[in-house]
């Protein structure tokens, strides 16, 4: 197998590819005999297709076949050695091989250029200051939550309250066993708004539900609701959050002593804090740089990205997360190329050894090349931010989440001659 | 008889194909009433070539069930004819 440069013009190479007879007969042996096992003709078994009739009906898709693995190998043979980045797919000659002989042919190649990357001297990152303390009393108050008990008190039920609830659709009523269940106000464990309906109340009170839409119906029509429910209040408990003492750590964890307990807390969050600081450092540099050297990516390259992140969902995926998956590979295909341009303009070439390493790790030496000089972009990158670290602001973590639910519990009136309501 | 109501089908199968190439014979389907020397020469009609032989096979339709029903294809017949040496009939070749 051989190849020339046959033709140079501004970023496009025309390249005139050679495989020997010897190579081109032997793929036409292994592709026919792919074809004849998947062929399955009336009086002839799998595999079994005479050569003759396999040549006369399917000649023309062997040697389309034969000819499209001779191109891809060789092609991508040529892209190991040369360290290109494509513009767009290769375009190759409409010559097709025929069996006994040689196989000439040509594909021309667009090359991709990344502009000179500017500004990548020096950046400014602000990241927030790690409060060990407070992140660490948040952590213990953290345990104390999930070790909550609960009591039973004798006054109306708040938000925060565990309160035991039997329910029964109101057309079941006396047919049939109530649902036992607990529910903690706030939580909105049952679809929203049906908490709220049990703030207030006190330990035997009922009242009826049902769910209907958020929004009534635009259109003036009854809305759809759902069944009516016959809720009645067994029981209100309050939260008693315990004290952080030795035994409620050896509970709540492997540790015996509350001091044990905060000392490994105070590793995790230092741990933790260090990672988030890294990536942190890492998105804002990379954002800044990318900010200021604007260019537009190849578009196969995002579209194969893109492709590879929503091949692995396990739903089929919809317009909005086809659209984001798009915005996620271009900006990564982006910092790919910007990252290379650096490396190739800094002489950030990796090691001969380094890169042997790497390239009997992944198979391929173009792509061990790609990452192992990309990594060192980075670092080079990395070693010329401006770190400030401030104060956070009190608030800016995330709050509940906005927007407003499809659906919505509200009261009905009692049933007739059924439970009547009674305020506790 | 007219010779193209003789020779029904040619039979193109795995054994077919390899009798043809082995010994120049060629496979036909054809009526269960036709005899050997009808069959000769409605193959040298049709193809324009010199038969040396005939051999026929009576072939039992095969037992067919759906479901509780049992049925049974029609049974046929299979015509082997081998042509003199040098002779072919073009219409086998690479199908």
């Amino acid at each position: 197998m051989a190849y020339e440069l046959v033709k140079e013009e501004g970023t496009r190479r025309t390249i005139r590819f050679t495989a020997d007879a010897g190579d081109v007969d032997e793929l036409f042996r292994k592709i026919r005999k792919r074809i004849n096992s998947e062929l399955r003709i009336p009086g002839f078994r799998p595999g079994h297709v005479p050569r003759a009739m396999l040549d006369s009906r399917f000649g023309n898709l062997i040697r389309t076949e034969v000819a499209e693995e001779m191109r891809e190998r060789l092609q991508n043979s040529l892209l190991e050695e040369r360290d290109w980045i494509l513009a767009g797919i290769p375009v190759p000659d409409d010559a097709l091989p025929a069996e006994g002989s040689g196989y000439s042919f040509e594909i021309t190649f667009d090359l991709f250029e990344t502009p000179e990357p500017v500004g990548y001297d020096s950046f400014e990152v602000t990241i927030p200051r790690l409060d060990e303390e407070k992140s660490l009393e948040a952590a213990l108050q953290s345990i104390r939550e999930r070790m909550t008990g609960f009591e039973t008190v004798d006054r109306p039920a708040r938000r925060g309250d565990m309160v035991l609830v039997d329910a029964v659709g109101v057309e079941d009523a006396g047919s049939r066993e109530p649902e036992h269940m607990a529910l903690r106000l706030g939580d909105d464990g049952l679809g929203a708004g049906l908490d709220d309906l049990f703030v207030g109340l006190s330990k035997g009170a009922s009242f009826t539900a049902r769910t209907e839409p958020f929004d009534p119906p635009a259109s003036g029509d009854a809305p759809e609701t759902g069944r009516p429910t016959l809720f009645k209040l067994v029981d209100v408990r309050e939260p008693v959050l315990p004290e952080l003492t030795d035994e409620l750590a050896s509970k709540a964890s492997r540790f015996s002593t509350v001091a044990e307990l905060r000392e490994s807390l105070r590793e995790r969050i230092r741990l933790r804090y260090e990672s988030e600081r890294a990536d942190l450092i890492e998105s804002q540099v990379m954002t800044r740089l990318l900010d200021r050297n604007p260019f537009d990516p190849p578009a196969y390259m995002i579209e194969n990205l893109k492709g590879d992140l929503i091949r692995d969902l396990e739903r089929e995926p919809d317009e909005e997360t086809r659209a984001f998956a798009g915005e996620v590979a271009r900006r990564r295909v982006r910092e790919f190329l910007i990252l290379r341009a650096v490396a190739l303009r800094e002489g950030l070439e990796p090691g001969e050894d380094e890169l042997a390493e790497e390239a009997g790790r992944t198979g391929s030496r173009a792509s061990a090349l790609d990452r192992l000089r990309n990594r060192k972009a980075l670092r080079f990158l990395l070693d010329r931010a401006a770190v400030t670290e401030t104060d956070p602001v009190p608030g800016e973590s995330a709050g509940p989440p906005d927007g407003k639910p499809a659906w919505i519990w509200r009261r009905t009136p009692p049933p007739e001659g059924g439970a009547v309501e009674r305020q506790g | 008889m007219d010779a193209r109501q003789v020779i029904l089908t040619p039979l193109v199968t795995e054994k077919s194909t390899a009798a043809r190439e082995a010994h120049n014979r060629y496979s036909f389907r054809v009526p269960r009433n036709v005899t050997k020397v009808q069959i000769a020469r409605a193959v040298e009609e049709i193809f324009s070539v010199k038969v040396t032989a005939v051999h026929t096979i009576s072939m039992q339709g095969k037992e067919k069930r759906l479901g509780r029903n049992i049925g049974r294809r029609p049974s046929w017949k299979k015509a082997v004819v081998t042509l003199a040496e040098g002779q072919k009939v073009d219409f086998f070749e690479g199908v």
